[in-house]
């Protein structure tokens, strides 16, 4: 008897038993999710009791939807952990499915049969994607369906449902076909194992080394930069576009697995506050995982091909495919070229051109030596080895190419035009977006207790802006530009004694914006800049036209006066030794409140409120715009304010000192009767103090640093050690002097700042008052 | 019928065929014999769908094995080196061959494992090689192909199952009408169970004809004269094989066996008697190396 019911359609019949087989590599992701997300059934369970005994807090669960909400996703190397052990199920799962063509004999059976070599890949590369996506959708659907059935539907649930299938199945699906193609590619076990590695970590190493030759050898270009600034400085200087942002696109294009696995949705947050203000709603982007199916695609096209075109006899041997083994001697000899650019390169003391001539000395050493001993393992014989050794040529030539592309090419490209091309000029110095610059300098991220750093918050002399148009300041602008240019390949200095700081470099990003005759724009962004340098910007903050800026900007009708005149903010008059903190309800009036921005604006437009914030007229006290409390049950909420705006570094607030010759602001306050909110109402029980200098901080220190008082209800602050264990400490040495003689104790408080350039030296004063407040001001000498 | 076309097939810089082309007619067993490294298994292997041939073609009833999978549908190869999925047993490899042969019948393998004494749940890898050797056939048959390619498939069986599993193949292809390539190095059971037979040799058939007229045209003398005689006395004829015991000649020669008989006699031997080559005498003459001087090397 013949039995036909068996046999339907190969290609369906290969598909179907393959999704069967792997099964279990389903039930493992599905139980990683399930344990990731597995926080959903405490939720429930908690809700169904409160449903029993507090309907109001049920009906708070109610109002939240706990979409994909995982308590121990606050563990970041639990969520590393998860990550790395589904990317493994995606790896052996490959190895299961394609391993028949590792073997002599495998091959044999598989390749003979009644089915096409085409739809045989088909069939098991799908059955694959097939077996990943049911360990994926099992449990995020799973996860919903219980969201649904407890919480009601939402259009944002569906959306992050289906944004955290495609997101985390692409990413399984890339690790599953670069494992494929390396074993379609290769005959050995072994050697799939490490080439599909490398195929797997290729788009992160990629980015890695664009990154770090980028920095290093295309200094200067916007494009290339690593600065990622989050900031756009629409309040002075209308929006700059970061250019280098694709980069760090390109790299969530290649490998979202690492970039932004984002297994945590923000769906999980309050729905009603999410429909009622959608600003707060941040969707997944699905333009990066959309775009990493169709890599994926393109290269399961191309595996099919080769798969088609593979011969049979490779089965079992080593070193068959000299490309895919030249393909990761470069990649990962480039890499390990860029470790070195940031881990020696950088720090060696010679010059520029001697740096990168090591450099690309060193990456040939790397690459001949990765070379020798990956090509020495697959071929296991030197007469062999000696018959391919122009492979290494043609690896070196690669390397060579790439590194000329970074070096030469692209910098013949973009060479800063000449002066008197230039019609206007622009700059921005902005040390906030320096955290991709300190996590490669990671001495800067030690933290200090000593460190000024506890000081530093905005500093608005750091907004410099864009249109300058007087010779004067384009040649500033232009002769800092150049001064940074030689800068290049200078490793950023650590904390230092050295006398002659102007000299230092310093991590800032510093951005150069260009308007040229012919109408062109041309763009230069470093992250490292000599304190000089700095210096020299600065002194733009004086001319005419960043002050007309800043003016504008607080006039009616400018960014900053719409903003400082809106609901949420409230106005506090502080005295110059800040022991008198009034909240200036007459003042906080929209109408009251536009007044006093003009006039502040008037101010820096007269010059008496100088934008470095450094003025020769007598202190008299602060002027600070805050928030105010938006909790509507606190009584009187208008007099209260968030938080002491003083040790706030939020850059929507702001915070001006009045000097004595600030006619306009002093007469607003004056006809609102609020000019004795300036007087001192206490005398300090007992004032400290210590030396300080610029070189203090380690962290933003290249920062055109704005020193940030602080008013505090306890001389100690306390931070967070990488265990979680909380540790207390003091904001002034303890061996910090006191303050005997009533003179001194005058001219202390007579010269505190709560807000001044730390460019100089001075003292870090701590003045402790009865009502149990402690001010630390900065006297500069 | 499966018919192989100036088959050439190259690894690396070495040539393993070239140019080889034969026929295997429908109801045929045809014996594939060459030294070790001939080329049979690459032959087999490229006959199978395996290998893709770097110029020739395999032609199935007109179509390329390699090409067209509904050839190799019909078409069964069972390797050298077995293999089975890990852990497997008979009746689940049973599904997997089901699903890419459509003649596969579970009856006829149920019932050959009977036969053979096999058990059909019992994992493969516990199996010994001569049990996965007939498991391996058995596969083959129950697949009901058109063609059935066996490389070296009955080595290692006992005396008792290899006759058992050559009665198999044969009353399958009678049954069939089937066609059966064997690659084996034991020439007595291809003499026995073929119909054909083809020497590979440097790569090429050098030799490929029906097994009834495989000594055709050679024939094996035994001579006794009066007096010594020596090779050189034989230099007229075209020689396979002579051995010498002074009056005693054993010789091979090719051509017309009759003729060379009578030029044999007009030599006036005291004793002439003709027999017949087997194939593994030819397999002999046609592959033989050259005589080596052992004793000398072990000396």
């Amino acid at each position: 008897m013949t039995s036909r019911k068996s046999f339907r359609n190969p290609a369906v019949f290969t598909f179907g038993s393959n999704v069967k087989k792997h099964l279990f590599v389903s039930a493992g992701i599905a139980a990683l999710l399930f344990v990731y997300y597995g926080s959903i059934w405490r939720i429930i369970g908690n809700y169904r009791y409160a449903l029993k005994h507090t309907p109001s807090v049920a009906q708070e669960f109610r109002d939240y939807v706990y979409v994909f909400r995982t308590d121990i996703s606050e563990v970041p190397l639990f969520e590393f952990f998860i990550s790395v052990l589904m990317i493994l199920f995606a790896f052996l799962l490959s190895l299961f499915i394609f391993r028949f063509m590792m073997s002599k004999a495998s091959s044999n059976v598989y390749f003979s049969l009644g089915i096409s070599r085409g739809s045989l890949f088909s069939s098991l590369y799908l059955s694959g994607l097939c077996v990943l996506a049911i360990g994926v959708a099992v449990p995020v659907l799973t996860v919903t369906a219980a969201n649904l059935a407890f919480f009601g539907p939402s259009r944002e649930l569906f959306f992050e449902a289906v944004y955290i299938l495609v997101k985390i199945a692409s990413s399984l699906f890339y690790v599953f076909t670069a494992i494929s193609m390396a074993q379609v590619l290769l005959g050995s076990v072994f050697e799939s194992v490490v080439m599909g590695s490398v195929c797997v970590c290729a788009p992160g190493l990629l980015t890695f080394i664009i990154r770090t030759f980028s920095s290093f050898l295309v200094y200067g270009s916007p494009y290339l930069g690593v600065i990622r600034s989050d900031l756009t400085f629409k309040e002075l200087c209308g929006e700059i576009i970061d250019k280098s942002d694709w980069l760090y696109d390109f790299q969530d294009y290649l490998f979202p697995v690492w970039s932004d696995i984002n297994m945590v949705s923000g769906a999980s947050l309050k729905v009603s506050e999410r429909i009622a203000n959608k600003g707060d709603y941040l969707p997944g982007n699905f333009i990066g995982p959309l775009v990493f199916l169709a890599v994926i695609l393109i290269l399961a096209a191309v595996c099919r091909y080769l798969f088609k075109r593979r011969k049979a006899e490779k089965a079992g041997f080593m070193g068959t495919c000299p490309a895919l083994e030249g393909f990761c001697v470069v990649i990962v000899g480039s890499a390990l070229t860029a470790l070195f650019i940031e881990t020696v390169a950088v720090d060696l003391e010679t010059s520029y051109f001697a740096k990168c001539l090591i450099t690309f000395i060193a990456g040939i050493v790397i690459m001949s030596v990765g070379y020798t001993v990956v090509d020495l393992i697959s071929v296991r014989s030197l007469k062999a080895f000696r018959k391919r050794f122009k492979n290494l040529l043609i690896e070196l030539l690669i390397f060579a190419i790439i590194f000329s592309v970074f070096k030469a090419v692209i910098p013949a490209f973009d060479r800063l035009p000449a002066r008197d091309e230039i019609v206007s000029a622009g700059v921005t110095v902005n040390n906030d977006a320096l955290g991709e610059v300190n996590d490669t300098y990671s001495k800067y991220t030690v933290f200090n207790r000593d460190d000024v750093s506890d000081f530093l918050g905005y500093s608005s002399v750091c907004y410099l802006t864009k249109g300058f148009t007087s010779p004067e300041d384009i040649g500033v602008i232009y002769d800092v530009n150049l001064a940074v240019e030689k800068e290049a390949g200078k490793a950023p200095a650590e904390k230092s004694d050295n006398a002659d700081r102007d000299s230092m470099t310093v991590p800032s990003a510093v951005r150069f914006e260009y308007e040229l005759k012919n109408g062109r724009k041309y763009e230069r962004l470093y992250y490292a800049a000599s304190v000089a340098s700095l210096k020299k910007l600065m002194s733009l903050c004086k001319s005419e036209h960043y002050i007309d800026v800043v003016a504008g900007a607080l006039s009616p009708g400018g960014n900053s006066y719409e903003k400082l005149q809106s609901d949420d903010i409230g106005v506090c008059l502080y005295s110059a030794d800040y022991s008198n903190r009034t909240y200036a309800a007459s003042l906080s009036g929209k109408a009251e409140k536009g007044e006093l921005i003009s006039a502040v604006g008037a101010d820096i437009k007269d010059g008496t409120l100088p934008l470095d914030y450094v003025s020769d007229s007598p202190l008299s006290g602060y002027i600070s715009f805050e928030y105010k409390y938006i909790d509507d049950d606190t009584p009187d909420k208008d007099t209260k304010i968030v938080a002491d705006a003083i040790s706030d570094t939020t850059s929507s607030l702001a915070y001006f000192p009045v000097y004595a010759n600030m006619k306009h602001t002093l007469d607003c306050i004056g006809k609102n009767n609020m000019a004795g909110c300036f007087e001192s109402t206490a005398v300090p029980e007992r004032v400290r103090y210590c030396r300080m200098n610029p070189d203090y901080s380690q962290i933003q220190y290249g920062n055109i640093g704005m020193f940030c008082g602080k008013s505090l209800p306890s001389p100690t602050l306390s931070d967070f050690d990488e265990f979680g264990n909380e540790n207390t400490y003091s904001l002034i040495p303890e061996d910090a002097k006191t303050a005997t003689s009533q003179t001194e104790i005058s001219e202390l408080l007579n010269g505190m700042r709560m807000r001044y350039p730390i460019f100089s030296e001075g003292r870090l004063v701590e003045v402790a008052y009865g009502d149990g407040t402690f001010i630390y001001a900065f006297v500069p000498d | 019928m499966i018919s192989v076309k100036n088959a050439s097939k190259k690894f690396g810089t070495k040539t393993i065929l070239d140019s080889v082309s034969f026929e295997v007619g429908d109801g045929s067993v045809f014996g594939l014999v060459g030294c070790n490294g001939a080329g049979k298994t690459t032959l087999l292997k490229s006959m199978a769908g395996v290998y893709r041939l770097d110029s020739g073609e395999v032609l199935m009833n007109g179509k390329d094995s390699f090409i067209c999978p509904e050839v190799r549908q019909k078409l069964f190869y069972a390797p050298d080196d077995i293999w089975f999925e890990p852990f497997t047993t008979i009746e689940k490899s049973a599904g997997f061959y089901a699903g890419y042969y459509p003649g596969f019948s579970f009856d006829t393998l149920y019932k050959l494992c009977d036969i053979l004494n096999l058990d059909r749940k019992e994992k493969l890898n516990s199996f010994s090689k001569g049990m996965q050797r007939q498991t391996e056939v058995i596969f083959g048959l129950a697949c009901n192909p058109g063609v059935l390619l066996l490389d070296e498939s009955f080595d290692g069986l006992d005396p008792a199952k290899r006759n058992l599993m050559n009665s198999m193949v044969v009353d399958y292809v009678a049954e069939k009408n089937s066609s059966v390539v064997i690659s084996s190095h034991n020439l007595h059971e291809i003499a026995d169970i073929c119909d054909r037979v083809a020497i590979l040799d440097g790569n090429r058939i050098i030799m490929n004809r029906s097994v009834d007229d495989i000594s055709a045209d050679r024939c094996k003398f035994r001579l006794v004269f009066t007096d010594e005689k020596t090779k050189a006395d034989f230099a007229s004829f075209d020689i396979k094989s002579f051995n010498s015991d002074g009056k005693i000649i054993m010789l091979s020669l090719k051509g017309d066996a009759d003729e060379n008989e009578a030029r044999l006699k007009a030599m006036n031997p005291v004793i002439i008697e003709k027999f017949p080559l087997t194939l593994e005498e030819i397999f002999l003459e046609e592959t033989e190396e050259k005589d080596y001087d052992f004793k000398e090397i072990f000396s």
